[in-house]
């Protein structure tokens, strides 16, 4: 592989792109805006709607890095909410006093234990014009001064007055959309925690009065979507349906994916379908249905027994990406239900766990990719992909290529154009045996020959933590009883005297998660950083009294009960908080997308919580890894920084920045309070910021080199 | 002649007199005749109303902060007004937040007749004097907003915006300004915080969270309508100005269960016709109506509607009280300090005495009953308002202990009175005063009350010896200056120009006043009354309004009209003084002590070196004394230690400062620095063990606190 001839093309493509103008043309559509970082902004969540997390300011280099200084910080607006009175004033209080309030009028507003909370504030935001973009886990959105944190406007759709957002993350939310027409119209949009969409103007905040009915610039997202009843509760009082990541704007659509409780009772469960919206109306333009809705559609028969007619989920509750000159978005979608029970929908579940391009315009699939046959295992995508054009062998020229990180620890790759794999896509047998009762597991699960695995998967006697031999004695004694296996080992429930249940690795949270991967345009390198975790699913049997349709299911409350009763034990316990895998327990991997080869890989922070344990800390280890945190990287001309939760003043932590083509760590300086959101970063007033969300307050801090 | 000053005879019901025997200051709870209710005041190192305490005191017995440390204050935080970022409920429900200029934008676009022409709603007068309970400081902002802060940090805990500003500009010259709220509590539980809005509605909220009070007002809103009930007060109505008719901007006041206010209402008129500006007293629990005080009478058979001759009192109004109340929980008295009714400056459509403008009323709190007033203006022609609180104090006059009331005036008198049955603690005479107009029709009072005791507090008319003599030079200008104008003694009548004859009357006190809505503050130990005053005239452009914009008064003054006819030429506005030099003699502003006990001035001092003037080409060479002239607006604040004034300059780069003054000669002891001019009257209180000044100043506009390094 040419490299360099590589890193020409790619050079030349970016010259020819028109990044002063920001302005493109297709013989199609018509005119559209580009949303992406080459002008020093922050136009979309992940930099641009590619997905690559890249910017390609220098002012912040391995130089100067530690002197970084915070520019400003900004304390979320949530903290202090407003109620409108019966007088038509409006009332401004601390949010639990508000809620106190709201309570007071309506005793079973909210979901036990999850009353709205400030705290989940994972937003990546936006800059466009010397002013960030984002919203709040109260789905508030809000524009700040890029050079100051002031507050410019605030758009508080009040959706928390009507109930807890569903799912176990309640009350996030991580970012918006911006679009222009170029001209003066500038608009920011975002989902709300209860299935709205808002379109407001960029410049002032104030809901657009000719997006959606009655001038309210909001479209109810729930509305045409089966089995979804915006009055409906479930068994938790959770609502059904609601948005929290960002919606992508692609030519003039905006398109967002749903957040669908999937800790369900019942078989029934609303569908996980993509929206796409007219960005100047709001009229609807097409849903995909991820679960069809007719037997005559695409992937019906991969529903037995109809079951396609009452099954729902298979949703994008993580982010999308799209290319506007293909006018393709790119949809990953997830587990459809019930996430590790499969015997209410047999069959291999179209489009579950699949990587979907569908045409912005029409609302057709182009092509679609599934990752995983009859899911088993909550192996969601969990976050965009990420776009980047390649060399790669075997391929004339360039290839306009996607790829996607997983859960599972894969990447799969493709030509986003057609779909074809970049390298093959084996189907490969996998293990068979559950006592899950009428569990049909898919005989095979595809396996991408290149590029390996960035983290472990599955679990073996031979990867239990062997620092001494006492203590992989505890490890092999907490094991006893779990099932363990390969990759896509199906769940079993505990049963007495039996199995204690499967040891999964990666576990449902993934070895990557919804903080993704970013990719640097000039090079090809993926990076991705990912964790090593496994745990255990305590599958039960819910109460029909609860409203259960289904026979087994998982998650709050109930099976914290039953863990309380010792009726199911979580996952193989070691003394003391030891560790029961080998190390190391977080890492970054760097991949060449052009060849499909691990360059590097390091683990990420030292992991001294580990190392200061009573049995361990006498021992000589390498770096053990540990301290990411669940937000992703941010890559610029000169750096992959990234934040680390130890390992700064205090063991304090900490933002780092990494050298791209070797993994060594070059400098970092501390966070006031661990990082939550994925950082961003721009340039305003000639000045590079770095902007991220973080906790103890919570707060959006940005950093820049003293002034 | 008749003395005017009615309910002379001594009453002092055995009732009173048993409740003042057990009255205490420390203990907050106290027992009536109507049962049990708080005390608000500055016992306990709070500040529980708008002067500390609702006698109108603006003492505090704190002395943390004394002459040897004042210098050492620090910034202790800062807030700035949360008028900047405003919000509005859209179509969906949602509130959108944004800055005020963009909110009002939007509203504008949807009612573009909403706002009077250059009077849209701006945040700048950020007027309040906050109160201080319980660790929260308590106020609202110009846009009648009401905000509670941490006392100690400045952290903001709660906002209540009653949107009082889509509802149209507020009447009067100063739109969007306010003064600040009242606190009541019944000792337990329930904690409550008023104020009125200038859409003129009373609002009550939660002293704890800020959430509108669902069991005051109508439909849980926390809010009554006080323009409902009242003669001629039309909600949808606008003058000609377009602005609302009647609003609400000093804070109300909390004696005993009620919760008592007074208005705005628009006195640049042109028509004779006005809301009348009764006094409103409300049940703090429910907001239920429970009384109103007829400033101007609404029958035959009222008491003072013979002083309106013609039956005037049909359609005239003002009258109002515009400033801030006092009163007596032991008494049982609210006390009315009110102004001049419509027209200001000319009287011909309301001839006669005109009860109860520009009078002192002590009415009962629970029947709403007159007990005795005082009216220090007859027929009114010069705008002289009481412009702030009466101050109630216990004196010592020759061996006899007095519960007395003083109230200071625009005219630049204190009248003094027994507060139980206002009779006078030194005669007050009726004078003969000069009776010459040129306006049609008017019928000028033969005489004005003077008090014999206490002397003036500042100038009270012009003569020629009272024109400014720094230099020969200088004093031939002023002579020029107010060549044509008619100069004369305290209460001489206003003229209109006519050309070739007259440009008016040069007016001193200016309906500005000597004294202001700052007002006095006084010391209960020692009974020292102190009053920042200001000296300045003024000419009051009269002119006759066009009838088409519905003009039903022959006379009248104020903008717009008599800008457009001074930008024509037609009315000149003032003797003007060449490159801003001072027609007067100074100083230009004082502070005076007076010792209430005997009525003697103390001491006066001039409030600042005037430097502004002294910088003068013509000036600067000159050996002059401190000129005052560095007042700010703000009222004096008193502790058991200082007298504390703020002054427009004489901080670093001659910029604007807190000054702490010796109580009993009048030396400044030590200022700080402001980081911007004072806006409201300061306050001081103590809380987590430290003492506190607090005040609001602008650039920003934002409330500051002050206090010693740690």
């Amino acid at each position: 592989m040419d490299q360099r001839l590589s890193c020409c093309l790619l050079l030349t493509l970016i010259l020819s792109a028109p990044a002063a103008g920001q302005t493109q043309q297709d013989g199609a559509s018509g005119q559209w805006q580009t949303y992406d970082t080459s002008n020093g902004e922050w136009r979309s969540y992940a930099g641009d709607i590619g997905g690559t997390k890249y910017s390609p300011l220098d002012q912040i280099d391995a130089e100067n890095f530690a002197d970084l200084e915070l520019a400003w910080e900004w304390t979320s607006v949530d903290n202090v909410v407003s109620f409108t009175t019966p007088g038509g004033g409006e009332w401004s209080a601390p949010l639990a006093t508000i809620v106190d309030a709201l309570v007071e009028d309506t005793p079973d507003l909210y979901r036990t234990g999850h009353l709205p909370s400030a705290t989940g504030f994972q937003a990546t935001p936006l800059m466009v014009g010397d002013v960030l973009y984002f919203n709040t886990p109260l789905s508030q959105g809000v524009a700040v001064d890029a050079t100051t944190g002031r507050t410019l406007w605030v758009f508080n759709p009040k959706s928390y007055e009507e109930g807890t957002t569903p799912m176990t993350g309640t009350w996030r939310q991580r970012g918006v959309a911006y679009w222009t027409d170029g001209a003066d119209d500038e608009r920011i949009f975002w989902g709300t925690g209860n299935g709205y969409l808002v379109c407001v103007d960029a410049k002032t905040g104030r809901p657009c009065a000719d997006f959606g009915p009655n001038g309210s610039g909001m479209v109810d997202a729930m509305v045409g979507i089966p089995r979804a009843n915006r009055e409906d509760r479930d068994y938790l009082n959770a609502m059904l349906y609601g948005i929290h990541s960002p919606p992508i704007v692609v030519r003039d659509r905006v398109i967002h994916g749903s957040q669908i409780a999937d800790r369900r009772v019942t078989n029934e469960a609303v569908p996980g379908w993509v929206r796409a919206w007219n960005v100047r109306t709001g009229e609807h333009a097409w849903d995909f249905h991820t679960v069809p809705n007719s037997p005559d559609e695409f992937g019906a028969q991969t529903w037995l027994n109809e079951s396609w007619r009452y099954s729902g989920n298979a949703n994008v509750w993580s982010m999308l990406a799209g290319d506007n000159e293909l006018g393709h978005v790119y949809l990953p979608t997830g587990t459809t239900t019930n996430d590790y029970y499969g015997a209410e929908r047999l069959g291999d579940n179209l489009f579950s766990e699949t990587l979907i391009a569908v045409d912005v315009e029409t609302g057709q699939r182009v092509w679609h990719f599934q990752a995983v046959h009859h899911g088993l295992w909550d192996y969601d995508f969990p976050t965009h992909p990420n776009l980047v054009d390649v060399r790669v062998d075997g391929r004339p020229g360039v290839t306009r290529a996607i790829t996607q990180v997983s859960k599972q620890g894969f990447v799969y790759a493709f030509d986003r154009v057609t779909g074809d794999p970049l390298w093959p896509i084996e189907e490969r047998p996998v293990p068979q045996e559950t006592n899950m009762p009428g569990e049909v597991p898919s005989p095979t699960q595809p396996f991408p020959t290149k590029p390996a695995p960035f983290d472990y998967q599955g679990v073996t006697l031979d990867d239990l933590v062997d620092f001494t031999p006492e203590i992989r004695a505890m490890a092999v004694e907490a094991v006893n009883g779990f099932v363990l296996g390969p990759l896509f080992t199906p769940p079993t429930r505990p049963v007495e005297g039996g199995t204690q249940g499967t040891l999964m690795r990666p576990p449902d949270g993934g070895t990557a998660g919804w903080a993704g991967a970013a990719v640097d345009p000039e090079t090809g390198i993926l990076y991705i950083p990912s964790r090593n975790q496994a745990t255990v699913i305590p599958l039960y049997a819910p109460d029909p009294a609860l409203g259960a349709t289904m026979r087994y299911t998982h998650g709050a409350p109930e099976d914290q009960r039953l863990a309380r009763q010792g009726a199911i034990r979580p996952a193989p316990r070691m003394p003391q908080g030891l560790p029961l895998l080998k190390p190391p327990y977080s890492r970054m991997t760097a991949i060449d997308m052009n060849t499909g080869e691990h360059l590097w890989w390091v683990p990420t922070g030292d992991g001294n919580r580990y190392r200061r344990h009573r049995l361990l800390r006498d021992l000589d280890l390498p770096p053990l890894g540990g301290d990411n945190g669940s937000n992703g990287p941010l890559l610029t001309k000169t750096l992959l920084i990234y934040c680390l939760t130890a390992g700064g003043t205090n063991e304090g932590p900490r933002l780092v920045a990494y050298d791209k083509a070797t993994g060594a760590e070059l400098a970092s300086v501390d966070l006031p309070s661990g990082a939550i959101g994925t950082p961003m970063t721009y340039r305003a007033d000639g000045r590079q910021y770095i902007a991220l969300t973080i906790g103890g307050g919570p707060r959006l801090v940005a950093f820049a080199l003293p002034g | 002649m008749y003395h005017r000053s009615a309910m002379r005879q001594l009453r002092l019901p055995a009732l009173l007199l048993a409740l003042l025997a057990c009255g205490t200051a420390a203990l907050h709870a106290q027992q009536g005749g109507a049962g049990p209710w708080q005390t608000y005041d500055t016992s306990n190192g709070e500040w529980r109303s708008y002067a500390g305490d609702i006698g109108g005191r603006k003492y505090s017995p704190l002395d943390q902060i004394d002459g040897s440390n004042f210098a050492d204050l620090e910034l202790a935080w800062e807030w700035t007004s949360v008028d900047h970022l405003v919000s509005r409920t859209t179509p969906g429900g949602g509130e959108w937040s944004a800055p005020l200029d963009t909110i009002v934008e939007t509203l504008v676009e949807d009612t573009p007749d909403l706002y009077r022409p250059g009077h849209r709603p701006i945040l700048t007068r950020l007027q309040a004097t906050p109160l201080m309970v319980g660790g929260v400081l308590y106020f609202n902002t110009p846009l009648s907003q009401g905000v509670a802060v941490d006392a100690t940090t400045g952290e903001t805990i709660w906002v209540f915006n009653p949107k009082s500003y889509e509802h149209g500009t507020p009447t009067m010259s100063s739109p969007w300004t306010q003064r600040g709220v009242a606190y009541w509590t019944d000792g337990a539980d329930d904690d409550r915080i008023f104020w009125g809005t200038g859409s003129g509605h009373l609002v009550c909220v939660e002293a704890k969270t800020g959430r509108p009070c669902p069991d005051f007002g109508v439909d849980g809103s926390g809010m009554v309508d006080a323009m409902v009930g009242l003669p001629r007060a039309n909600r949808e109505e606008r003058d000609y100005l377009n602005a609302m008719l009647y609003g609400i901007h000093s804070p109300p006041i909390v004696v005993r269960d009620k919760v008592i206010h007074g208005s705005q209402v628009a006195d640049r008129r042109i028509t004779k016709e006005a809301i009348p500006g009764w006094v409103r007293a409300w049940d703090v629990r429910t907001g239920t109506h429970a009384w109103d005080f007829h400033t101007v009478p609404n029958g035959t058979d009222e008491f003072g509607v013979d002083t309106w001759l013609n039956e005037s009192w049909r359609y005239s109004g003002n009258g109002n009280v515009w400033s801030m109340l006092a009163g007596d929980n032991e008494l049982g008295y609210v006390y009315l300090p009110t102004g001049t009714v419509t027209n200001d400056y000319y009287g011909a459509d309301r001839l006669g005495d005109n009860l109860f403008s520009e009078s002192l009323i002590a009415v009962d709190v629970e029947t709403g009953q007159r007990a005795w007033h005082f009216q220090a203006v007859h027929h009114g022609l010069w705008d002289y308002d009481f412009p702030t609180h009466p101050n109630l104090i216990d004196i010592t006059v020759d061996g006899r202990d007095i519960k007395a009331i003083a109230q200071v005036s625009k005219q630049g008198f204190v009248y003094t009175f027994d507060r139980v049955t206002g009779d006078p603690i030194w005669p007050i005479e009726e004078r003969p005063v000069p009776r010459e107009t040129n306006m049609p029709g008017e019928v000028v009072s033969p005489t004005q009350p003077f008090p014999t005791n206490p002397a003036p507090f500042d100038y009270q008319g012009v003569t020629i010896d009272d024109l400014v003599d720094f230099t020969p030079e200088i004093r031939a200008m002023a002579v020029e200056a107010v060549e044509g104008f008619r100069l004369g003694p305290l209460f001489t009548p206003l003229d209109r120009p006519i050309a070739g004859e007259t440009q008016g009357t040069l007016m001193r006190p200016p309906p500005g006043g000597a004294a202001g809505w700052a007002g006095a503050a006084v010391d209960p130990d020692t009974g020292m009354l102190y009053i920042p005053s200001r000296n300045r005239a003024a000419v009051v452009s009269l002119y006759q309004p066009d009838e088409a914009f519905g003009a039903t008064v022959a006379y009248t003054h104020g903008a717009p009209e008599a800008e457009r006819l001074a930008a024509r030429g037609n009315l000149r506005a003032y003797p003007r003084m060449p490159q801003g030099l001072p027609l007067l003699k100074p100083p230009y502003s004082r502070m005076t002590a007076i010792d209430m006990n005997t009525g003697e001035h103390a001491w006066w001092v001039p409030t600042g070196d005037g430097n502004r003037y002294r910088r003068h080409r013509l000036l600067r060479d000159l050996d002059l004394p401190p000129l005052g002239g560095d007042n700010a607006t703000a009222g004096p604040v008193l502790t058991k230690t200082l007298l504390i004034y703020c002054l427009t300059a004489g901080g670093s780069n001659d910029g604007p400062r807190l000054v702490a003054y010796d109580k009993t000669t009048g030396a400044e002891l030590a200022s700080v620095d402001l980081p911007s001019g004072a806006i409201g009257t300061p306050i001081t209180y103590r809380a987590d063990g430290r003492q506190y000044i607090a005040l609001t100043v602008g650039g920003g506009p934002r409330l500051v606190a002050f206090a010693l390094p740690d």
